[in-house]
């Protein structure tokens, strides 16, 4: 007899302990009624790509030298470009330059080494078409520009994490306008000499 | 009374290569008795792109980008690797500003990883809510990695002798509203998790690996710290500038999926406190701060020495291995993620050896597996937190 009792006891421990706990995992889940939600509803809100983001190639036709260096540092030498050697002013002549934007994966290796600074990344990431070789940019559409998306009157801009002022967590809490965190250099400036008096 | 007489058959199923809670394309081929598991052999090399061979025709600038493809959750590592292996080799110095930025970077990705793995280990044994819970983390933080290095997931961030650039304005002070958070966040997950009854049941004394077969069979991170075992790389090796961070390796004793969970969220916590120390400790402070000091300085002052900068020479696109071999490794989320390099002063390397992490911790799982019930092969094996991609490479 006595043993069932302690057995029972035992068992009403447990389920106390499980519901408890339980309970304590239910308060966290019930917690989130009153948050908003984080997701950004895409074609009419959309995020802002950051100032460094890697999207589609920008190619401007003038600067470049027909160096190749691009073609070197691309895993996969994708770039490419067609120039002749003009024997007249003893220069390489560029005719036609183009990135296949199906197969490069924006490692941003070319604009990086590129010594002439002729190739950009813009935020462009929108890049579906219905053929794959509507991909293949020449020289032409790599020097057109992407419309921002601060621009759009049909999107609200979304910021992300690194944009937000101190201490906000959430794209939605602040207006795409509001500033972000940290000073200024001139501002840290101003400051110190402030501080140090001259 | 006829008694029937049930001797099962031996059954052999098939789990995979594309099993809705399989962590990438693994098959496993499982000897069942009854709901007893005999055997299990896993069958790997769906993945397989032949990354060592590639590494062999490609530059170190080439082939960096295709590194964060190996474990593409703990993106961070495979850079850090790629480019310690020749930066030791040809004996480049790295800033103790670029040296300070790399660890901020590690041990987000570390946290990155951890949280994913949380997520998939908690959906593995049943429970989606987390799932999503780390998810918007996880987002935060590749809304971090994006604005220093341009893209969330494949960064192609690290350079030999440095990073690509400097951390970005305010970068660091939203790092450190992230950290805070993140350190709230991760109480949230113990309170809906760790004592939850059913999450108990199903982890508590599975998948056990005792201390010396954890060493034997080569295990490393998570799992091997948690069999009791305390070896981190980032305090064997001190590689970057870890001795300057205040921190304690995480480690248990049980050696059970249990006791890979708390490991695991105890790292993501150390995680979050080393950033917060380094964003005091980086040398210049923020990018806005060093530009200020700069101007306010001169031209000549310290603050254009070689430890103020990001990187300490743009590596150029015919930078050469230079002749010799040797190991390196770093301490990854996973475990110990190694390149064996051979060099014969050429701009390839001659032999780029992976040594990931998650095949060897995966070739355990048969072991682990063996004598438990068939539901428990997704917690196990979702505790051993493998990534196909780098199983495979
Ligand atoms: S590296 Fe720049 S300048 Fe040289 S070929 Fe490429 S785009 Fe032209
Ligand atoms: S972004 Fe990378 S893959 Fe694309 S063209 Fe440039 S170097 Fe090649």
């Amino acid at each position: 007899m006595m043993k069932f009792l302690s057995k029972v006891g035992e068992y009403a421990r447990d389920a106390v302990q499980a519901a408890k706990y339980i309970g304590q995992g239910m308060m966290v889940t019930f917690d989130h009624m009153r948050r908003r939600p984080i997701t950004v509803r895409y074609p009419y809100e959309k995020l802002i790509p950051s100032e460094r983001f890697r999207g589609r190639i920008h190619f401007e036709f003038d600067k470049c030298i027909s160096c190749e260096v691009c073609v070197r540092v691309c895993p996969i030498n994708l770039p490419v470009v067609d120039w002749e050697y003009n024997s007249e002013i003893k220069k390489k002549e560029l005719k036609s330059y183009s990135i296949d934007f199906g197969v490069c994966i924006f490692c941003g290796n070319c604009v990086e080494y590129c010594p002439t600074n002729c190739l950009s990344m813009t935020e462009e990431y929108d890049l579906s078409t219905f053929d794959r070789h509507e991909l293949n940019f020449d020289n032409v559409a790599l020097g057109r520009l992407p419309t921002k998306v601060t621009e759009d009157p049909l999107v609200t801009p979304i910021r992300e994490l690194a944009y937000l002022p101190k201490g906000v967590l959430e794209g939605h809490k602040a207006d795409h306008r509001e500033r972000r965190a940290g000073k200024l250099p001139v501002e840290i400036i101003e400051e110190t000499q402030a501080t140090t008096g001259n | 009374m006829v008694m029937i007489e049930t001797k099962a058959e031996r059954m052999v199923i098939n789990m995979g290569p594309h099993h809705p809670s399989m962590h990438g394309v693994l098959r496993l081929i499982v000897t069942l008795d009854g709901e007893n598991i005999v055997d299990c052999e896993p069958v790997l090399g769906y993945l397989h792109r032949s990354m060592e061979k590639i590494a062999e025709n490609r530059t170190i600038v080439q082939y960096l980008p295709y590194v964060t493809r190996w474990d593409y959750l703990a993106t961070m590592f495979t850079e850090a690797i790629t480019v310690n292996a020749p930066e030791k080799l040809a004996d480049v110095p790295v800033p103790r500003r670029a040296s300070y930025i790399r660890m901020m970077m590690l041990e987000l990705s570390r946290i990155a990883s951890h949280l994913l793995w949380l997520g998939t280990f908690i959906a593995d044994i049943g429970a989606q809510t987390p799932f999503f819970y780390v998810f918007r983390e996880r987002e935060m933080i590749y809304d971090l990695f994006e604005a220093a290095t341009g893209m969330r997931m494949m960064h192609n961030y690290f350079r030999i002798g440095g990073v690509a650039a400097d951390l970005p304005y305010g970068w660091l002070d939203k790092c450190e509203d992230y950290c805070k958070y993140q350190l709230e966040k991760i109480d949230e997950y113990e309170r809906l998790i760790t004592n939850n009854p059913i999450f108990r049941k199903r982890v508590e004394g599975v998948g056990k690996i005792s201390r010396e077969d954890a060493i034997n069979w080569g295990l490393s991170g998570p799992m091997l710290r948690a069999s009791g075992v305390k070896w981190d790389l980032r305090k064997v090796d001190h590689y970057e500038l870890y001795d300057e961070l205040d921190w304690e390796v995480q480690w248990a004793t049980e050696g059970d999926c249990l006791a890979r969970y708390l490991v695991r969220v105890g790292e993501m916590r150390q995680s979050c406190k080393m950033i917060l120390q380094a964003i005091k400790q980086i040398p210049g402070g923020s990018y806005e701060n060093l530009e200020a000091q700069r101007v306010l300085a001169g031209p000549k002052s310290e603050w254009n020495s070689l430890d103020y900068q990001f990187i300490s020479k743009k590596p150029s696109p015919t930078f050469k291995i230079p002749a010799g071999e040797h190991y390196v490794r770093v301490e990854a989320p996973k475990g110990e993620l190694g390149i064996y390099l051979i060099g014969e002063n050429n701009v390839f390397p001659w032999r780029w050896k992976i040594r990931p992490p998650g095949f060897i911790n995966l070739q355990v799982l048969p072991q682990l597996v063996r004598g438990m019930k068939i539901a428990d092969i997704m917690a196990i094996l979702g505790s051993v937190d493998i990534i196909m991609g780098e199983v495979d490479r």
